[in-house]
């Protein structure tokens, strides 16, 4: 991580405003849920057994002890936590789009409710930027202060370009030790290749997958560009000349094909694809993680 | 062969400028795009291919437009190649000629070596001869305007024409008969050799804008001059006229030679036809002289007189000068005197009599109106009786109400009335009985120390407006110590006002008739303006405009028309729409008004005089037509004058888009329909490559 000697005070509002975007988001999301068909993991309650030597005074049920004369702990269906690697596209690419619709500030926002829901399930949560001059890694925890170390790590990159994280990202697949769950959030311009081996990778380590492609809409189909510009490479600074207006319906097919490339190649590897656009609600994203998380359990 | 490629319209070349056009626009759009960071280039590069070689297809198409702007531009020259075997030397071609025969007045000039007519006539004859089969020729006679006596064709036709043509006393510039030739020539065949040849005596003052007519410069100019340009001549240019029932003539005779002292003339006046004085008069070289007639009093209408000069000059048409002359009728008019006094100096009216006994200049014996003074009492009876066109009343104390009755009725009939104040005017009888005045009095108003003067008024009023030229007399001389302050009633109109405002003139239209209120006395006890020269053509004009009479006497005299083929003369008076005109050689013309009044193209080709008639031969009208005073001038010009101040332009005589100038001449093998078509082929070929539909 490219931590800086002395931490910029606008970091922090940065990680509150962040904080406060994922415990809002989280919140509400779960309120939802108690309402919705799913029933609860983790601090859910389950059943009683009886009291064993060892056990915490804490698990004991009171009132059940004082209307029966027994002891009986209480048993909740979650008693395990689960290591989630949030990997987290740092490349130029993902620096396109205006304000929340940067399609790097959004995969931050979805990276920060998601982490705020795992350390709310007692999961812990871990970071990886890659794609920038060096990956900046946390490691998973399940703490409060842990996490607000991942909102500082979120608040605090900032992009600085770099075109091929093949090597990096294979030189992050050893730190993985535990079956766990990996979310890669990307806007997937890497080479397809390196993309599928980094997915084989992942797996390798006994990961469940789930890849977030993620665009901005006027990536999608050039929704804002009217006329003739010379476009210029985010990545590579190559530049060319577009008629935005007569290439618009190739445009979008072209974009359209790419995206069931990538959902091909994620189905081959066993990974969940799904794809989001930087105006899509983060709820989009944390429904998509718990519905696979439920599937894991 | 294509060294011999020429072009019909090399200036068109030019037109290759516009070359630049398209690379302008090419360098404008292509600074014109914006420059936009996107997320990768990899979803516009490796699937369309075609966007990544814009350029290349911009400059395509940046060189297809510069070929289609070429092409048109070559379009235009029209290049051609000769064919072998027709014709290409100018030798060779066909001729055009326009031929330009001077047949105006001063054409008729006799010269020591002959009619310059007869001149002109052999050197067009010759010029027909000398044509071969093949040319054509059109006859032009200069005119106002130019005509074409014969149309392009063979040039026996002009020969014969040339039989039963004669110099008459018709005017023209030469240099709208050279235009006209020049458009004749635009129409005609374009392969052909064009030319215009001018015969004419070349007097400087029928030329007109000739260094102004652009001719282009493959027409052929020939200007044929005749052998003997100086002349001596005498002429009659004008009349300076005086009076107005008796009339003056001062007769203006010019010695148009420079050099020359011509022997003392006989000029001689008529009237109606009627020879009525004559005299003697020299003329020195160059030098005018006036030779002055007095005329009996004439009657009232229409007068044609005739000026006639004896004279052995080769120049007679312009030894006669015609003019008419219209004498206005005696209008009836009553003075009303309210005095019973028999001292005449002593009665109210007595200045108002006088001066309009006189004329408007002071001469007595040409007066215009007839007069009656009428006392007071029985004033009633008299206008049941009688019929005045103009009634002048000074200061009347008190109405009878059947004279104010009868006053109202002579008012309502057409009449004229000006009515003067006073003192001791009875303000509310004034009210009562005369309802016609065109003001209500309030006050009589009188102060010997503090005299009022004119302050204000209507300068195109023609009581005033004549004392608007220099020396005609200053009204602000005019003192008046006495008036009334007066209202003006509803419908009435201040013409003039007193220094203060109060109202000196006001006017009233009541029925078909017109009263004035005059606010001052007639005679001297309120005003020193009857003593002064300013009052009399005051009160002339004021009755006139009162009768309807516009204008000054001068407007009597009528200004002659010159020979022209088109004339506009205005209408006199308001008559029925259609009349007739007679020439002096008794040919009758229909005359009908346009949309404004005036009668539109009347065709003056004689001198004399022409009576216009209406209805069962009523005389409305009398037109004097002379020739026109430049064609008197002896002043020439060298034919290489001439020649060096024609303004030639390098445009083609025949338009570009005439008939003949489409169609492909003979001799030549044009390929501007080939490179236009060409042209349009791009035309259909650019929007594909543009990519669009």
């Amino acid at each position: 991580m490219n931590q800086p000697s002395t931490i910029d005070k606008s970091i922090f509002a940065i990680v509150e405003s962040l904080a406060f975007l994922a415990e809002s988001t989280v919140e509400g999301f779960l309120t939802g849920l108690h309402r919705s068909p799913f029933t609860g993991f983790s601090t859910e309650f389950d059943s009683y057994r009886p009291y064993i030597q060892g056990d915490g005074l804490r698990q004991v049920d009171w009132k059940v002890w004082a209307r029966t004369d027994k002891l009986y702990v209480k048993q909740f269906e979650d008693q395990t936590n689960m290591p989630v690697w949030i990997f987290l596209d740092g490349s130029a690419s993902m620096d396109f789009g205006k304000g929340t619709g940067n399609k790097f500030t959004r995969a931050c926002q979805i990276a920060a409710a998601l982490a705020y829901l795992m350390n709310r399930q007692h999961d812990a949560a871990g970071l990886v930027i890659y794609g920038g001059t060096r990956p900046v890694t946390v490691p998973p925890a399940t703490t409060r202060d842990h996490l607000n170390d991942l909102f500082l790590a979120l608040a605090s990159e900032k992009i600085t370009g770099n075109k091929d994280e093949t090597g990096v990202l294979m030189s992050l697949l050893p730190m993985i030790r535990r079956k766990g769950i990996s979310v890669v959030i990307s806007d997937c311009l890497a080479p397809a290749a390196h993309l599928r081996a980094f997915l084989k990778g992942l797996r390798a380590q006994r990961q469940e997958v789930i890849l977030f492609h993620i665009m901005s809409p006027s990536e999608c189909d050039l929704g804002e560009y009217n006329g003739a510009f010379v476009m210029q490479d985010r990545e590579t600074g190559e530049e060319l000349l577009v008629d935005a207006h007569a290439y618009r319906k190739r445009y979008a097919k072209i974009v359209r094909d790419f995206r069931e490339e990538f959902a091909t190649l994620c189905q081959e590897e066993e990974a969940r694809y799904h794809f989001i656009r930087t105006d899509d609600s983060l709820e989009k994203a944390l429904l998509e993680y718990f519905s696979r998380r439920v599937e894991i359990l | 062969m294509w060294g011999s490629l020429t072009l019909v319209n090399a200036a068109f070349l030019l037109g290759l400028l516009a070359l630049s056009i398209p690379v302008i626009i090419h360098l404008l759009i292509r600074r014109r795009f914006k420059k936009m960071p996107f997320s990768t280039l990899r979803f516009f590069l490796d699937r369309d291919p075609k966007l990544r070689h814009r350029s290349p297809s911009n400059l395509l198409l940046l060189l297809l437009r510069l070929i289609l702007f070429g092409l048109i531009v070559a379009a235009f020259t029209r290049p051609f190649l000769p064919v072998p075997g027709q014709p290409q030397h100018e030798e060779e071609k066909p001729r055009q000629i326009v031929l330009i025969l001077d047949t105006t007045a001063s054409m008729t000039m006799e010269s020591r070596v002959g009619s310059r007519w007869h001149q002109a006539r052999a050197l067009a004859q010759n010029a027909v001869k000398g044509l071969s089969p093949k040319d054509s020729m059109a006859l032009v006679l200069p005119g106002d305007p130019p005509e074409t006596k014969v149309p392009m064709g063979a040039p026996e036709k002009v020969a014969s024409m040339l039989d039963s043509l004669e110099a008459g006393p018709t005017t023209g510039e030469l240099s709208m008969a050279l235009d006209h030739a020049v458009k004749l020539l635009a129409v005609g065949n374009a392969s052909a050799q064009k030319e215009i040849r001018i015969i004419s005596d070349l007097q400087a003052s029928t030329l007109g804008e000739w260094k102004s007519k652009p001719v282009p410069s493959d027409i052929k100019i020939k200007i044929m001059g005749l052998s003997e340009f100086s002349l001596a001549n005498a002429s009659i240019t004008g009349i300076d006229w005086s009076g107005v029932r008796r009339l003056n003539a001062a007769v203006l005779v010019k010695n148009e030679s420079e050099n020359e002292v011509l022997p003392a003339r006989k000029i001689q006046l008529f009237v109606d036809g009627i020879l009525r004085s004559s005299q003697t008069v020299d003329l020195p070289a160059g030098g005018s002289k006036k030779a002055e007639f007095n005329l009996p009093e004439l009657t009232t209408g229409l007068h044609g007189v005739e000026v006639k000069m004896e004279s052995e000059d080769g120049f007679s048409l312009d030894n006669i000068f015609r003019q008419v002359v219209s004498v206005p009728s005696v209008k009836k008019v009553m003075v009303v005197e309210p005095t019973r006094s028999e001292t005449v100096w002593k009665q109210k009216s007595y200045f108002i009599s006088r001066a309009l006994m006189s004329s408007p200049d002071g001469s007595p014996e040409a007066a215009r109106f007839k007069i009656d003074t009428y006392p007071l009492e029985g004033l009633g009876i008299k206008l049941r009786s009688d019929n005045y066109d103009l009634i002048l009343i000074p200061a009347v104390e008190k109405w009878s109400s059947d004279s104010a009755k009868e006053l109202e009725k002579h008012l309502k009939k057409g009449g004229a009335m000006i009515v003067f104040a006073g003192p001791d005017m009875d303000i509310n009888q004034y009210h009562s009985a005369a309802s016609w005045m065109p003001v209500k009095l309030r006050k009589e108003e009188y102060n010997q120390d503090n005299p009022k003067y004119l302050g204000h008024y209507d300068r195109d009023f023609p009581a005033f407006s004549l004392f608007e030229k220099p020396h005609s007399g200053d009204l602000e001389m005019a003192e008046f110590t006495g008036r009334y302050l007066l209202e003006p009633v509803e419908g009435s109109r201040v013409l003039a006002s007193y220094d203060d405002g109060v109202p000196f003139l006001v006017e009233r239209t009541l029925g078909q008739g017109r009263v004035y209120f005059v606010n001052t006395s007639a005679d001297a006890t309120w005003s020193n303006w009857p003593k002064l020269k300013t009052f009399l053509p005051w009160l002339h004009a004021l009755a006139d405009a009162s009768l309807g009479i516009g204008g000054t006497p001068s407007d009597h005299i009528r200004k002659p028309y010159q020979v022209s083929a088109y004339t506009d003369i205005p209408v006199p008076g308001a008559i029925a729409q259609v009349a007739k005109i007679t020439t002096p050689g008794g040919q009758e013309m229909e005359l009908k008004i346009g949309n404004d009044t005036r009668w539109h193209g009347v065709k003056l080709m004689e001198t004399g005089f022409y009576p216009i008639t209406h209805g069962e031969g009523q005389v409305i009208d009398l037109i004097a037509v002379n020739i026109a005073r430049a064609e008197s001038d002896m002043k020439v010009v060298n034919p290489d004058v001439l020649m060096a101040d024609m303004k030639r332009v390098n445009e083609p005589s025949v338009a570009l888009l005439s008939p003949t100038a489409i169609s492909s001449e003979p001799g030549r093998r044009e390929y501007w329909p080939w490179i236009l078509m060409a042209a349009l082929c791009l035309v259909m070929i650019e929007p594909l490559i543009a990519n669009r539909t």
